[in-house]
């Protein structure tokens, strides 16, 4: 009987109007978002590959450790074009700074940042809004139509159990309603492969494979969402109304409120404190290598330039004169650290702040749970590797590099007894005899004379490879699917289809058929 | 037509429906009003920060008109009161220019507010009105005639001496007013919440804005309920009616302004940022090859006859790097309003934008602050020429000298800081004198759009068959 039951309800909604506006609105929405948003994947992968290339060379380039400041990044995920995300206005390349701890990153690869603030169509916007409207366009008259036609009293006297109506109704909507979403995704992949040539991995298959099944979750729990509404109405028009503000409280009221919420309840402490640590901090720091260096300087100038801010000068600076040279190296030792230290004292009265943004974020998280929009949203970012947690991530990852660079420009001495070679590749008792000097100051005039143009002594060719394994190797899981983060607003879902089916089976049970 | 009109108000506001859509109209203009007097609170407060630190960095550095003028300070957009009606997306915006009296360079966001909360949307009136009312007019309208078809009273109506024409009148100011008036309602809830937090200065340029907005709103809301009418008086059965509204009502609202991007992408390309990059080496390569090798850099008297050239040299580099900046920025405004343009075939897209114009949010509040940032540099390398000239010890060659400070370049006399240029006072003198054009042709837009709604929503009824 739940078969026969099965394949009536399928066969009465393909035939009805609505499900074949769905299907074609879908479909051409799904394409045109496809279309759009893969054009610009590839032209931010294109952006990235060409940035990442570039700050490569710029690496290999440097020829003293202290011009060294290694660009960490991550690639757009191909993934993104079905869910943007938020790595657009959060960045995805931090620059590596001995003073200063990573705190947030830049995005280079959108070429246009006004168009940042269009709001972005993808597929979770088509899902979430369209997919859901759909769902309860479906099912708003499932019950209190068929009672408004007459027909439900037939079927109610045959030998089938309430419940297995209702049970058949809400599977055949389910598949009904899969039908346009599966299309749709088919034919955007096919796009995708044939048109821009972008091609997934395993994982990313796998995340594909789950962003459908969210989206059909969601879909699902709206057409029980709308069953429950009809069920509970006697009149169809009734229900449409009650499902439809169900819905615009679902999908676009609680997530919004949500936020603005959470920043009512959860205040952010002032950020004048960060400013103000770091200008003071920076200012003590500057004193303190100041007063401590300033002395010894050979030649008596006192223009602090190059001792504050530890510029390294060029190295005719040092031309012929070992003490400048010894000098120089001292300013180092002594001022590196302290500033080194100021980044982190910097970021211990940031993390304050940071924290409780966090807070904030995660406020604002529990207040959305009751909206299904926002677990579509979670689930869909997280598999497509663009939620904030990745940026968290990525910006922790680049912390630990710069320690980890940090730990071995000082393992290698650079800080301490090797201090020459940080601002310099020549060997140290070259550096130190006036001869040596005065025979690369005259090879140096010589170069210039005869009208070289490039700085001689910013050509690496002369200074040689810096010592190999200097840049640690940036590792970041990050940008691919996070298949734990999307687990739970997956079951969140799921749990709400059950619910409200479980509802209006219940409210169907004791419904009134005349 | 009066008659049926308070009939179908009287019945709307009694309707379970209407009082559900009253409902939540409010709930969202609430939520819009706390929520925008936070942000302005959170705007102004960091305005006010940063010029604090301008002053105080400013008074740091004006022993010296060389230091003062190579200070490149923070220029930041200062609060927009009226980002309530359309924001503009102006949490993801740039909204910070690094100017000093030479260099100007690419603008940057500020860190202000949580950058870990998720920007879903915007909650300004755009898309109260754009979004929910057009939906909420849609589901009050399409029933409008079908339904009454359906429940069989269509015909006792027009078999009373009540003809067409008043029927259609009668139904469309119900419906108008039926949902007008939770709009206004709400509107003036918003405006009260935003006056009541300091949030809004009720001067007279803003009551006026006001005013257009509400025009403009009512407007929209208006194409919608004659889109709905029409729906309703083509098809027989009021299912097929809703389901031909929300498909058409998706169409404007979602699909139009994702359109509108492909579109302006095509038509207007911008260039990447790498390649701009690429363009201002070469601009600078390009000015350095013209160079004879003695505008060295080398600090010593015995190089003091090459330094006009170096200063030259170092004022063409930046020109060079500026025109880039800025035509690189002319672009990208270019293509973002050609987006806004684009979207003008959309009623709600049209509202946006107008609304975006209105408060100055959005692409046009980035034109705005980039102009103003650009004059605000302009008075600053002024004042430098006029300081310097009058120094007797200066060498008077005006340029970014960069780590050469120490030469004489400029002017190294202190600065009485009153006299300096400041960001806020621009702004204060021109950035609200900016004239705001009214958005006449939007208006007038919008009127044709009902307009020609309302006769193809009167020609369809006129042709329904009652039966």
């Amino acid at each position: 009987m739940f078969g026969v039951l099965f394949s009536k309800e399928i066969r009465e909604h393909l035939k009805t109007f609505r499900f074949g506006a769905a299907l074609i609105t879908t479909f051409a929405l799904v394409l045109m978002s496809v279309w759009i948003l893969g054009d610009d994947y590839i032209r931010r992968r294109d952006n990235y590959n060409r940035i990442a290339e570039r700050a490569a060379q710029a690496e290999s380039e440097v020829f003293v450790p202290s011009f060294l400041f290694p660009v960490v990044h991550y690639p757009p995920s191909p993934l993104s074009i079905f869910a943007q995300g938020e790595d657009r206005h959060l960045g995805n390349s931090v620059v590596i700074d001995r003073w200063e701890v990573p705190r947030g990153a830049t995005d280079s690869l959108t070429d246009n940042v006004l168009l940042n603030a269009v709001p972005s169509f993808d597929l979770l916007a088509i899902f979430s809004m369209v997919i859901s409207i759909f769902g309860i366009l479906m099912s708003y008259d499932s019950i209190n139509g068929e009672r408004e036609r007459g027909t439900l009293k037939l079927i109610c006297l045959g030998k089938t159990s309430r419940a297995q109506i209702f049970l058949a109704k809400f599977a055949a909507g389910v598949c009904v309603i899969a039908l346009p979403f599966l299309i749709s995704f088919i034919g955007s992949l096919l796009v995708l492969q044939m048109v821009h040539g972008i091609g997934f991995t395993l994982v990313q298959w796998l995340a594909i494979f789950l962003m459908i099944l969210v989206g059909l979750i969601y879909g699902a729990l709206f057409f029980a969402l709308g069953m429950l509404c009809s069920s509970l109405a006697r009149r169809s028009s009734t229900s449409l109304i009650l499902s439809l503000l169900l819905w615009a409280t679902g999908v676009l009221l609680i997530p919004d409120a949500a936020t603005n919420i959470a920043s009512m309840l959860e205040e952010l402490p002032d950020p004048t404190e960060i400013t103000t640590f770091e200008q003071v901090s920076y200012r003590e720091t500057r004193e303190k290598i100041s007063v401590h260096v300033i002395s010894a300087r050979p030649d008596g100038d006192i223009s602090i330039m190059g001792v504050s801010g530890l510029v390294i000068p060029k190295p005719y600076l040092f031309d012929g004169n070992p003490a400048m040279y010894r000098w120089f190296a001292d300013v180092l030792k002594f001022g590196e650290p302290l500033y080194q230290k100021r980044a982190e004292e910097v970021w211990q009265v940031s993390r304050k702040h940071e924290d409780a943004m966090i807070r904030q974020a995660e406020l604002a998280s529990l207040l959305s749970t009751p909206a299904p929009a926002y677990h579509l949203r979670t689930a869909l970012t997280a598999l497509s590797g663009t939620d904030y947690s990745v940026n968290r991530e990525f910006i922790e990852s680049a912390r630990r590099f710069r320690s980890a660079f940090l730990k071995r420009m000082w393992d290698e001495g650079l800080f301490g007894k090797n201090v020459f070679k940080f601002f310099s590749r020549r060997p140290l008792a070259e550096a130190l005899s006036e001869e040596g000097w005065a025979r690369r100051y005259a090879e140096y005039r010589a170069r210039e004379d005869s009208g070289e143009k490039e700085d001689t002594f910013i050509n690496p060719r002369l200074w040689g490879e810096l010592p190999p394994g200097l840049v640690p190797e940036f590792v970041f899981e990050g940008g691919n699917p996070d298949f734990e983060a999307a687990s739970w607003p997956i079951t969140a879902l799921l749990i709400a289809t059950i619910l409200a089916f479980y509802l209006g089976m219940l409210a169907f049970s004791r419904y009134d058929v005349r | 037509m009066i008659t049926i009109a308070g009939f179908q108000l009287s019945e709307g506001l009694r309707d379970a429906k209407f009082i559900f859509i009253a409902t939540l109209v409010l709930i969202a203009f609430v939520i819009n009003a706390f929520s925008y007097s936070g942000y302005f609170r959170e705007d102004r407060e960091s305005f006010s920060r940063s010029e604090r630190t301008t002053s105080a960095m400013l008074e740091q550095n004006s022993g010296s008109l060389r230091d003062l003028s190579n200070y490149a300070q923070k220029v930041v957009k200062p609060p927009s009161a009226l980002a309530f009606l359309a924001d503009g997306g102006m949490r993801k915006l740039p909204d910070t220019w690094s100017v000093n009296a030479f260099i100007f360079r690419d603008p940057e966001r500020t860190q202000r507010g949580n950058r870990y909360m998720p920007v879903i949307g915007s909650f300004d009136w755009s898309f109260i009105v754009g979004t929910l009312m057009t939906l909420l007019s849609i589901l009050v309208s399409y029933s409008a005639i079908c339904g009454e078809k359906q429940s069989g009273t269509l015909r006792m109506i027009l078999s009373s001496r009540v003809s067409r024409m008043s029927l259609f009148f009668g139904k469309y100011l119900g419906l108008l007013a039926a949902t007008v008036i939770p709009f206004l309602l709400g509107g003036l809830l918003s405006v009260v919440i935003l006056y009541t937090n300091n949030a809004l200065p009720l001067t007279e340029a803003v009551l006026q804005t006001l005013g257009w907005v509400v025009c403009l709103s009512i407007l929209c809301i208006s194409i919608f309920i004659l889109f709905g009418m029409a729906v309703s008086s083509m098809v027989s059965r009021p299912a097929v009616a809703l389901v031909v509204a929300l498909i058409g009502w998706i169409a404007v609202v979602i699909v139009v302004p994702g359109i509108a991007r492909l579109i302006a992408e095509r038509l207007a390309p911008v260039r990447a940022n790498f390649e701009i990059e690429r363009e201002i080496e070469a601009a600078i390569e390009a000015v350095v090859a013209r160079q004879p090798n003695e505008a060295s850099d080398i600090p010593g008297d015995e190089y003091r006859d090459t330094y006009p050239l170096r200063a030259q040299m170092l004022n063409e580099r930046l020109t060079a790097t500026q025109r880039v900046i800025v035509n690189s920025n002319e672009e990208r405004i270019h293509q973002a309003v050609l987006l806004n343009i684009v979207t003008h075939i959309s009623p709600t897209g049209l509202l946006n934008s107008s609304l975006q114009e209105l408060s100055g949010t959005g692409v046009f509040g980035y034109e705005t602050l980039m102009r103003n940032a650009r004059r605000y540099q302009q008075q600053l390398h002024d004042f430098t020429v006029e300081k310097d000239s009058t120094d007797p010890d200066s060498w008077h060659l005006v340029s970014s000298s960069g780590s050469n400070s120490h030469t004489g370049f400029l002017s190294a006399k202190p600065v009485s800081l009153s006299e300096v240029p400041r960001w806020n006072r621009l702004w204060l003198q021109e950035g609200l004198a900016i004239e705001r054009a009214w958005p006449f042709w939007q208006l007038v837009l919008l009127i044709m759009v009902n307009l020609q709604m309302a006769i193809i929503a009167f020609i369809a009824l006129l042709c329904y068959d009652p039966r």
